[in-house]
């Protein structure tokens, strides 16, 4: 059969039908060459995202397009050959060149040559190529899903939720880019109801909800121990990895050092006569009392902390070249509590990372605070994000999430039984 | 007993693995060795498996923040893969390589040691860590067995022993790692909509992950519709696992990558 296959190509010019592999990349090629074009012709600025409602018209008329072209020429050589799998791989491929370009160069880097601006390498996610290689990608989708879907099938049923499902996905979530709204908001303790936000070029957005802070929060991991080189004042243990937390009673080896806690205080301030007392003023830091030891220098004992903006941190002074110090705690979790203000209502929420709340279509996540100040900030920044076109996309993701199952259970036998067939045609 | 000492668990692991490995190849339809060579590969399997719940409970986290950690996951995931495709097909090469890949990531993890930091920052304290995780490295090591049987389906091939049922194996293998490669994706991405706001924002990884999915498209596609062209098959799928090892490790080495919020140290 491979024999056969490259006699027939051999005697097939290019362009003449049935189209194969070659027109698919040929295809691919052009695009690319167009989408270079298209690119440089418009100074390299890329394409911006359309916007309600010009995005709906779009995404209505596409899907038009594509029923009314599978209704009337399905039976051409050219919507046959984009239902094929050579126009896939030829799409797919295009696809794929463009992220690999996305993979290796870094993008909006002003540094970068100027062929790459012009070609729109140097942001390829919003290039005329990558909108190319996007829409030929769909199109061949969109053909094979149509084919397969009418008239629809059982059998065909895994098919169509990983083939319509990735359709759905990218589809929605290119038309949807132009609505997604991320907006900054940033709110201070103690400050009254606020429905400012700002995007990322400071433009400044007004919100139909408001929102006021009554408290932020920081909850700290125990910091660590760790040995620092006297004189270059890095880390010396591993490069700062594999360093362990404190906690009192806890023994460590660091270097030919044994080190023991013998105090820890979670919040701690320092007293007049050097010593360290358990405090929750404003500012207080972890502070732990140690002995150090090794085989030469005697015992070396004292408090250690981590500091904060308030107080300086404190080291202890092994020797000539070991200083033993408390790294500064990592966050466990931090959150705000704030009060939502819509249609008259007011609703109290704690928002933290990984937790974010609904409200009126719009998403409120936890992002930020001042961390020079930590669980003392009394800035808390929160992103308010609305993204309209979320159910759609999330539709394609619980297809492609159920045609996985199904290439799981069934995909191997199907396989098998086509394979069978192959066998048994050649026999 | 101490379970979070981890050179015991490397010896112990291996140990048995190799002693396993041996005994299947002595054991020639000879029922009661092959059953202890069974033995040994599952007793290899559960060791590793108990170090690695205890180290979760010791850790109070999932283990699956570091690199280090996912390799552990690997070492415990590929000789399952091995083993369950060795009881159905019965390839001792295959399981003999399986388990010398997991042994080899016991190694390095040896040589690399980590004491195990507790800390788990804010965003990766989710539902969806797990899943996300285990269903990636599990996908992970299918994907890589179907490439150790394609690169030695080309040796096969060079010398002309090659035969199709090789290949059949590497597609089941392909086929069973893409639907865990897909879902690894989406969980990443409906994770990554309650954690950072959007489900997709072209993050280094993300962008090699979505290479790697491309990567093995191609070959379903190339594969399904022309079964023949076997040489090209083995081919395409020995490199699309060269993109899958730049998503996971290359990763941290590129300069493109350099602001992505999976590199986790």
């Amino acid at each position: 059969m491979n024999k056969s296959n490259n006699q027939s190509s051999g005697r097939r010019k290019l362009w003449e039908p049935p189209w194969k592999y070659r027109e698919s990349f040929f295809i691919a090629a052009e695009l690319l060459v167009l989408g270079f074009a298209f690119e440089a012709l418009t100074g390299g600025r890329g394409i911006s995202p359309i916007s309600f409602p010009a995005n709906l018209i779009i995404g209505i008329l596409i899907i038009a397009v594509i029923v009314v072209v599978y209704a009337l020429y399905r039976k051409t050589p050219l919507i046959r050959w984009m239902g094929s799998v050579p126009a896939a791989i030829g799409s797919i491929s295009l696809v794929t060149l463009l992220v690999l370009c996305l993979g290796f160069l870094k993008q909006n880097n002003p540094e970068a040559p100027v062929f790459l601006r012009l070609t729109g390498l140097n942001h390829v996610k919003t290039s005329w190529p990558f909108l190319f290689a996007q829409i030929y990608f769909l199109s061949t989708l969109a053909m094979v899903t149509i084919r397969r879907a009418v008239p629809f099938k059982w059998k065909n049923a895994g098919f169509l939720l990983n083939h319509a499902g990735l359709w759905i996905t990218i589809f929605a979530a290119g038309l949807g880019a132009g609505d997604l709204q991320r907006l900054t908001v940033n709110l201070y303790e103690q400050k009254d109801f606020k429905n400012l936000a700002f995007d990322d070029r400071q433009r400044v957005y007004h919100l139909p909800f408001s929102m006021k802070l009554n408290d932020f929060d920081v909850n700290y991991f125990p910091p660590k121990l760790a040995l620092f080189d006297a004189r270059t004042g890095t880390i010396k243990h591993e490069k700062g990895k594999n360093l362990e937390m404190v906690e009192e009673g806890l023994t460590m080896y660091l270097s030919n050092w044994t080190i023991r806690v013998d105090t820890f205080i979670k919040a701690a301030k320092p007293h007049p006569d050097k010593a360290y007392i358990p405090s929750d003023t404003v500012g207080s830091a972890p502070a732990a009392y140690v002995s150090a030891k090794n085989k030469r220098d005697s015992i070396k004992q004292g408090w250690i902390s981590s500091g904060s903006f308030r107080y300086r941190p404190k080291y202890l002074i092994l020797n000539n070249n070991d200083i033993l110090a408390l790294t500064e705690p990592e966050p466990r979790k931090y959150s705000s509590e704030v009060k939502v203000r819509f249609n008259g209502e007011i609703e109290d929420h704690d928002i933290e990372v990984n937790k974010p709340h609904k409200v009126m279509g719009w998403k409120i996540y936890q992002m930020g605070y001042d961390t020079r100040m930590g669980k003392w900030s009394e800035l808390s920044v929160l992103e308010v994000v609305k993204d309209p076109w979320l159910p759609v996309v999330y539709i394609g993701f619980f297809m492609l999430i159920a045609g996985a199952f199904y290439l799981f259970w069934i995909g191997r036998d199907v396989k098998e039984k086509k394979e069978e067939e192959n066998v048994s045609n050649r026999t | 007993m101490d379970w979070i000492n981890f050179p015991l668990i490397t010896l112990l692991t291996s140990i048995s693995w190799i002693a396993g490995i041996i005994l299947l190849y002595i054991a020639r339809g000879n029922k009661p060795l092959q059953f202890i060579a069974y033995f040994l590969v599952v007793a290899g399997i559960a060791i590793l498996a108990i170090f690695l719940v205890n180290l979760w409970l010791h850790l109070e986290r999932p283990p699956m923040r570091t690199l280090g950690e996912t390799r552990l996951w690997y070492s415990l995931f590929l000789p399952i893969v091995g083993f369950i495709t060795y009881i159905r097909w019965r390839y001792k090469w295959f399981i003999t390589y399986s388990l010398l890949l997991a042994i080899l990531f016991l190694i390095i993890n040896y040589n690399h040691p980590e004491n195990y930091d507790k800390a788990l920052m804010p965003a990766l304290q989710s539902p969806w860590f797990v899943p996300h995780v285990i269903v990636y490295i599990f996908s992970y090591a299918l994907l890589a067995a179907s490439s150790l049987v394609a690169v030695y389906g080309l040796y096969m091939y060079f010398f002309r022993t090659f035969q199709i049922k090789t290949l059949n194996l590497a597609d089941n293998l392909v086929y069973l790692g893409f639907s865990f490669l897909t879902l690894g994706l989406i969980f990443g991405a409906l994770w990554a909509k309650e954690a950072w706001g959007h489900y997709w924002t072209w993050d280094p990884k993300e962008t090699w992950a979505f290479l790697t999915w491309l990567g093995y498209l191609i070959y379903m596609h190339f594969r399904y519709y022309q079964p023949k062209r076997v040489k090209t098959h083995l081919w395409i799928l020995s490199l699309a696992f060269i993109v899958l090892l730049i998503c996971w490790f290359g990763i941290n080495y590129l300069p493109a990558a350099r602001n992505s919020v999976h590199v986790y140290g």
